[in-house]
């Protein structure tokens, strides 16, 4: 009886002991409670040479913020003229209506949070592989595009603020002028680290830097058209910087909105009212024009069927740049500084220079590539008889040149801003084929979310 | 070894000394045997607990009412016996050292009373030591078998005041379960589940848009269930530690029984009706003044009317109205009835040693969908593919689940159980919500005419414009619906959901002295999910061009809990008076999950595979993430001469995901439970048999997210773009993830609640009432970062807010006849919740200075959203523009300038629901051989965003509200609302406040029938025992409501901010049921 009382003592010692090692020994706790995700990255392996080169490609992954989903390039299409919405949700078809509204944001966050993530890049290639120059040189180029790309779509009171480690500073909404001119500024960081450079990388990026460079200058004053179109005469024609696709990596966002969901149609400039046919005064007929620089089929019944998200447009155009759900982007090309060129011919009245360059675009071989899309020579264009008529042309010609690439709605703002044409002879105007007016907004509104941050409020003007 | 190890070690020691101290106090021991039998029959007891108060010491009654209990102290023994359904009773024995003593028990039938011993975290208690509230189901076995419980959600609807029960509509489809409201907005206000003491998982399965998700619930079968405890808030759950804030469900499954074997089978078949009230859709066929000669549809709004004319802005005139209803067209409809079926079999017995329990349920279901007529002839005919049976019947669940439990009492001082469990359930779901290729999409969204007038089919039925539709597909098959999907093309969908599930658990309890009891529970809960989305090669609808070249989705879920718990309970009579229960413990629990998610697009003929798709599309993976938490616990409990009980505890918690500043979290405890009833001094009156007073005070906790916490970066591959050419290399990239966030903590909720328990009428009636209230602090509020900044997040979480969450919950059983021959009683529940926010912190952005004197506004959160966070409002208040309408022409149509939306928002309501009742009838007729139970419920106090204002504001606009010109002018109102809105200094502003509407109903929620065989039917027909029954019931047999949609059950999903959507989502339908029990 003894012995088995004690033995009973023993097991409550034992068993109360065990309990009270594991409830008080740090150690224990800490293995029994170690966080625990292998999939995440912790801070401990970004401190190095290879982890900032890998900071790099992680940035330079955030270009495609701006074609991803529901985003800028897509909407800012609409707004435009170059996309109608194919779509039900009243926020879209007030964006393709000229409606916009603030509480939708068309990814601004995507890109503006960006230029955070570039930063931070930077910062790391810097520390640790500071002779890398191309390379940083392509990621202020990165830093650059974001900001073009938010001034190019957004209205008067954009914030640009920055975040360094835990520390965050707010922006007061900027002016787009002023925005051109932060992007400016970083561009010439990128020429700089790059203009000496004779590796193909350094040449490359120099490259696509002075096509934004030139880019940035016109959109901030035509003035600056002549130093534009030097900054790339020596950019060939051939040059193109591509925002690329992978199985791995991801689909082309174009690809997923207009082929694959069917949610956005390439516009025309005429559509079918209540059985009428409907014109939309200043929109250009990229769909029915037949240019082979904005080849489209129509998808209806016959083949493919294609149905649109509302199945209300009629006729829905595929646009066939984007075939392939992993077909490339053009982000920058040598097309582009022509099209400089040639606006700089213009200002300098020089309309025949000015036709000369685009007909050698039009004709010239070897043949301009969009994408995987090799241009076909067209028809030389006859020289249009007055400064005005140049204009139109020459913006009409962009137009198709840059079809779907995020330029069309900064264009013609600019034709509003900068050449003085009244708003209603440049925007999509008159009837919208799902009912109701088209409205009168040029930009985007910076969403209401940024209210967020106490130095801002609203955009400080709507103007173009 | 840390200072903190030797101080707990030291603090563990000074009780160990206590307590060995105490060892030193044992007596000799004898032994009780006895029986329990019924006083009115005379029959034997099984079941019944009988314990000896302050002694670890307890013992169950077998089949023939026998109990014994070894090594009890020599002395006085006070014995009680507790069993459902009977009052109960206590008697004082003496034991001599060494020898039996016999004990006999006869009960009274208690008529209303309710189980007298709960599962709490220190083990097993008496109900009456409790301070707080614990909702117990009770035999839940019984329930079972007698009623329509097809899945564990409807063993928890309606049953328990304070637990909030929306469930899934489609079989297998995850509950949303709230118990005592909500009081968190960034973490789960879901309960834990423990089945059998482990921590059991039962979050939903991982599910696209368009499918509804299937819960982990879903593989836990009632056959299997012997009881089910709803601990309710942090008085209650302060044990069960971090992540028990929102409340505990206990469920512990069926045990075997000494004797000889017991089968038990059953056999049920089903039918499912949905019987809801699907709205018909309208066209009101019209023209345009512009062309007279081409029809468009007439929206009401701009409709011409004698009093709107085209010269004053209306822009079309009605011709004709029709209406048509896709899911009332015989020929059309894919609402059939549903067929299931359950077969069941279980067997326990044993020795008083060595006791088992195995049970087995095969459940197969086809719910009420299944492929029209229209389109079988379709498929035979026109395109002579195949119909195969998942394209008939896109919904089905198969289960199978299988459960053993073994408990052996190795010595009389050791028990061991061990309790196994498996699950498989297979479903095949279709796309049924917020697809517009869902069936219930289609079947709510037709033009509103059936066909085309005759001849008009190649021309868009006659109809132009925006109006002109894809009316017949390329085959010629025609189309009623407003996508031009037809429901044979979205049954091809295949839409697979299958997990297999373990959950075992081994438990020891081991009294080594009779004062003493130690309980270890270790256990693991395995589930594997693995789910399939396939459309095969020119199959599915044509959604976009791409979507018919075959795609194959591909997920694997797997997920893993391991816990480990430890519990202590010494007990010592102090005084004649006075026992004292002192308790410690510690639990481990490790939640794991990972998952791999493919697909892939691009399919030869006849295949369905991953790995024969042409295109890999995309995946992603999560590698095993782990939620760890650590705790340990005192309790010490005191009990006055059985009446008076106070109970003091503190539980410290360590989890992986508190912030490395921030190391532990303490929950204390105080509850104390008073039998009034008892004192000497307590008036006696002859009504009144019993009135216990409790208040309980408790803390506990929600943990944030596994890393939320942590610093990290996130991994990704990027096509980076090679120099002069069209191409890119795949490169892996980094990209900041989250921001360190080391001062992370849990929320941690305290709870006072306060009630009172009653038995009238010589235990007729019984009442119970609670009151709560129960305070958040350190809500996690996700503070917004400016997007400019240009931070890798948008927000960073700070534990920052308080909330409030409080209520009165009430029941009370009733027996208000009984007679030998026949019976009635009552269960009512009521209970009312309330929240608000007490505090969200300061505007840092919004501060001014007066007299050098910082002063910051409020923070709010969401503002300028539909969901706004403001302090002083309930979590989660709707803002929706308000709007007013005014018929001023009186021409009984609502035009756009007739209605007026404002410009801003103002707040509205909440989504969940504050008030719940239920009211439960049970007749026993027939000399009690037929129960008839009839249970109804309410809900009140919440909104739904109802579906229609989809319908309504997108193509085509079809809805009664738009077209009809006999529509009420509110019905109008809104539709003219949320579509066209009013513009304000040149921006168009809109609202679907008529959309969101209460959700107020009364249903009628289960109809029962039991009839027990007779002796005769059961010896000679069946050769089978007394207590075979036969059952039909009902689920779902009526709503009674004045929400406009389909039925405010419709549940799409409760969102993020608790709000329910109907958002073209199965309504849950009429479950009729007969079934037979048979006992051997």
């Amino acid at each position: 009886m003894s012995m088995n009382r004690n033995r009973a003592r023993f097991a409550v010692l034992a068993w109360i002991a065990a309990t009270a090692v594991v409830a008080g020994c740090d150690r224990v706790k800490h293995e029994l409670l170690e966080p625990q995700n292998p999939g995440l990255v912790d801070p401990s392996a970004v401190g190095s040479p290879v982890a900032a080169l890998a900071l790099r490609v992680g940035a330079l992954g955030r270009y495609k913020q701006v074609q991803s989903g529901e985003s800028i390039w897509q909407y800012g299409g609409t707004l435009a003229d170059e996309f109608k919405n194919a779509d039900f949700e009243a926020g879209r078809i007030n964006a393709d209506m000229r409606l916009t509204d603030a509480a939708v944001s068309w990814n601004y966050n995507g890109v503006t949070q960006s230029r955070g993530f570039v930063r931070d890049a930077i910062t790391a290639m810097k520390k640790y592989n500071p002779d890398s120059s191309a390379m940083i040189g392509e990621l202020y180029m990165e830093l650059a595009f974001f900001e073009m790309t938010l001034a190019d779509n957004y209205c008067n009171g954009i914030p640009l603020g920055h975040t360094a480690g835990e520390a965050r500073t707010n922006g007061a909404p900027l002016f787009i002028a002023q925005v051109y001119d932060s992007a400016s500024n970083h561009l010439d960081t990128a020429m700089a680290l790059t203009s000496t450079s004779t590796a193909a990388t350094g040449v490359y990026i120099n490259r696509a830097a002075r096509v934004w460079k030139a880019r940035v200058l016109i959109a901030k004053d035509t003035a600056n058209l002549p130093a534009a179109a030097a900054l790339v005469a020596t950019v060939p024609t051939a040059f193109v910087y591509d925002m690329t696709f992978s199985s791995v990596s991801g689909a082309n966002g174009m690809w997923q909105l207009v082929n694959s969901t069917a949610r956005i149609s390439v516009a025309d400039s005429f559509d079918i009212l209540n059985g009428v046919p409907n014109t939309i005064k200043n929109a250009l007929p990229f769909a029915s024009s037949n240019d082979p620089r904005v080849p489209v089929i129509n998808g209806d019944l016959a083949s493919p069927k294609v149905v649109a998200e509302d199945q209300v447009t009629r006729p829905f155009y595929v646009a066939l740049l984007f075939k392939g759900q992993f077909d490339p982007l053009v982000l920058a090309s040598g097309v582009d500084a022509r099209l400089y060129e040639a606006e700089a011919k213009l200002r300098a009245n020089d309309i025949p220079g000015m036709m000369a360059i685009l007909n050698s675009l039009r004709t010239d071989t070897p043949r301009p590539v969009i994408g995987l899309t090799t241009i076909p020579a067209m028809a030389a264009l006859p020289t249009p008889a007055s400064a005005q008529d140049a204009l139109s042309l020459l913006f009409r010609e962009k137009a198709y040149w840059t079809f779907g690439r995020g330029q069309r709605l900064p264009d013609l703002r600019r034709l509003v801003r900068q050449y003085q044409r009244a708003d209603s002879l440049v925007f999509p105007t008159g009837h919208y084929f799902k009912g109701g007016e088209y409205g009168t907004d040029e930009n985007f509104p910076v969403p209401s979310s940024e209210q967020v941050n106490p130095l801002f409020s609203a955009c400080l003007d709507r103007k173009a | 070894m840390s200072k903190g190890c030797w101080k707990l070690i030291a603090g563990s020691g000074t009780t160990l000394a206590f307590l060995l101290g105490i060892a030193f106090d044992a007596h000799a021991q004898g032994s009780i045997t006895g029986r329990i039998t019924a006083q009115a029959t005379g029959q034997a007891i099984a079941e019944a607990r009988i314990l000896i108060i302050g002694s670890a010491l307890s013992a169950m009654s077998a089949e023939d009412g026998k109990f014994t209990i070894r090594n009890v102290p020599a002395g006085a023994a006070q014995l009680q016996v507790l069993r459902v359904g009977f009052q109960s009773t206590k008697k004082t024995i003496n034991v001599a050292a060494g020898e039996p003593v016999t004990a006999d028990f006869a009960l009274n039938v208690a008529v209303a009373q309710l189980d007298e011993v709960v599962t709490t975290a220190t083990g097993q208690a008496r109900k009456v030591e409790l301070g707080n509230s614990i909702q117990t189901l009770g035999d839940v076995g019984k329930k079972v078998e007698t009623s329509p419980v097809m899945a564990m959600q409807d063993l928890l609807v309606a049953k328990a005041p304070g637990v909030s029960v929306l469930s899934g509509s489609v079989v297998g489809a995850a509950p949303t379960i709230r118990i005592r409201g909500i009081s968190s907005i960034n973490l789960s206000n879901a309960p834990i589940w423990v089945v059998d003491g482990v921590r059991y998982i039962t979050s939903q399965g991982a599910n696209s848009a368009g499918q509804t998700p299937i819960s982990l619930l879903n593989s836990l079968s009632p056959e299997e269930i012997e009881d089910v405890e709803i601990v309710k808030g942090p008085s209650a759950a302060t044990l069960y530690g971090t992540n028990a804030a929102n409340g505990v469900v206990v469920v512990t499954t069926k045990k075997g029984r000494a004797g000889a074997p017991k089968w038990s089978f059953s056999a049920e078949t089903r039918t499912i009706d949905d019987r809801n009230p699907y709205q018909a859709q309208y066209a009101n066929f019209g023209h345009s003044p512009d062309a007279p000669t081409n029809s468009i549809r007439c929206q009401l709004s701009v409709m011409q009317t004698p009093k709107f004319s085209i010269a004053n802005g209306a822009k079309c005139i009605s011709d004709s109205v029709t209406s048509y209803n896709y899911l009332t067209d015989p020929e059309q409809t894919f609402i059939k009835l549903g067929r299931g079926s359950l077969f069941g079999a279980q067997v326990s017995g044993g020795t008083e040693q060595v006791r088992y329990f195995a049970g087995t349920t095969i459940d197969n279901e086809f719910g009420p969908i299944q492929m029209p007529a229209a389109d079988i002839r379709w498929y035979d005919d026109t395109l002579h593919v195949p119909v195969t049976n998942q394209m008939l019947h896109p919904r089905q669940q198969q289960k199978l689940n299988f459960r053993s439990n073994l408990t052996a009492a190795l010595s009389p001082k050791l028990d061991l159980s061990a309790s196994a469990g498996y699950g498989k359930s297979s479903n095949i779901i279709e796309p049924d919500n917020s697809l517009i290729i869902g069936l219930l999409y289609v079947g709510q969204a037709s033009y509103g005419w059936k066909g085309c007038p005759k001849g008009t089919e190649a021309t868009g039925c006659g109809m132009t414009g925006a109006d002109s539709k894809q009316y017949y597909d390329a085959t010629g098959f025609p189309l009623h619906d407003s996508n031009g999907f037809a429901p044979g093309s979205i049954m091809q969908y295949v839409w697979t959901n299958d997990v297999q599930r373990f959950t075992g658990s081994l438990n020891t309890n081991w009294r080594p002295v009779s004062w003493l009891v130690n309980d270890g529970t270790v256990g693991v809960d395995m589930s594997a999910g693995s789910q399939f989305h396939v459309c095969k090669l020119n199959e599915c609808p044509q959604q976009g061009a791409t979507a018919r070249v075959g795609n194959v989705t591909a997920i694997q879920e797997n997920r893993r809990n391991f816990s480990a718990k430890l519990a202590s309970t010494a007990s010592r009579q102090l005084t004649s008076s006075w026992l004292l229960k002192s308790s410690a413990g510690a639990e481990y629990t490790n939640v794991e999950d990972d998952d791999l998610r493919t697909q892939g697009r691009g399919l030869a003929p006849g295949t369905s595979t991953l790995g024969s798709t042409s295109t890999f599309v995309s995946y992603s993976s999560q590698q095993p993430r782990a939620v760890k938490t650590f705790g340990y616990y005192l309790q010490e409990e005191g009990s006055l001469n059985d009446r008076l009980f106070l109970t003091i505890a503190a539980r410290q918690d360590q989890n992986s995901a508190f912030g490395t500043k921030f190391q532990h979290v303490l929950y204390p405890k105080v509850s104390v439970s008073w039998l009034a009833s008892e004192e000497s001094y307590f008036p006696k009156l002859s009504w009144l048999n019993s009135f216990r007073l409790r208040s309980a005070f408790g803390a506990n906790g929600v943990q944030p997210g596994a890393t939320a916490a942590l610093q990290t970066y996130s991994a990704a591959v990027q096509s980076v773009t090679k120099i002069d050419a069209q191409t890119g290399s795949d490169v892996p990239g980094l990209t900041a993830n989250q921001p360190a966030n080391s001062e992370l903590r849990p929320e941690t909720s305290s709870e006072l609640e306060m009630g009172f328990e009653a038995d009238f009428f010589d235990h007729r009636l019984h009442i119970d009432y609670t009151r709560y209230d129960k305070r958040t602090k350190d809500a996690l509020i996700a503070l917004p970062i400016p997007a400019s900044v240009g931070a890798s997040v948008l927000s960073l979480q700070q534990n920052l807010g308080k909330t409030r969450n409080w209520g009165n919950e009430l029941q009370a059983n009733a027996v208000l006849i009984d007679r030998r021959s026949w019976g009635w009683d009552v269960t009512f529940s009521a209970s009312h919740n309330d929240n608000k926010w007490l505090d969200l912190g300061k505007d840092s952005s919004k501060c001014t200075t007066t007299n050098g004197q910082l002063t910051c506004a409020d923070l709010v959160l969401g503002a300028g959203t539909t969901t706004q966070q403001h302090k002083g409002d309930p979590l989660f208040m709707q803002w929706y523009r308000g709007y007013t309408y005014n018929d001023a022409n009186g021409d009984g149509i609502i035009q756009v300038s007739e209605v007026k939306v404002d410009s801003a928002l103002s707040k509205i309501a909440v989504g969940f629901a504050k008030d719940v009742i239920s009211i439960q009838n049970g007749f026993d007729l027939l000399n009690k051989r037929l129960r008839i139970s009839a249970l109804f419920d309410y809900r009140a106090g919440g909104n739904t965003l109802e579906g229609n204002y989809f319908q309504c504001s997108s193509a085509p606009k079809a809805c009664r509200d738009s077209q009809d010109p006999k529509a009420p002018l509110w019905m109008q109102a809104r539709a003219v609302a949320i579509t066209n809105g009013t513009r304000i200094g040149g921006t168009t502003y809109t609202t679907r406040l008529g959309y969101f509407v209460p959700a107020q109903f009364w249903k009628f929620r289960e109809f029962s029938a039991a009839y027990t065989l007779p002796p005769l039917v059961n010896r000679y027909l069946l050769h089978a025992e007394q207590g075979s029954t036969i059952v039909f019931g009902l689920r779902n047999l009526y709503t009674w409501t004045s929400f406009t949609g389909v039925d405010p059950e419709q549940n799409y999903g409760v969102t993020s901010s608790e709000v329910t959507q109907d958002f073209n989502t199965s309504p849950p339908p009429t479950y009729i049921t007969l079934r037979l029990n048979l006992k051997y």
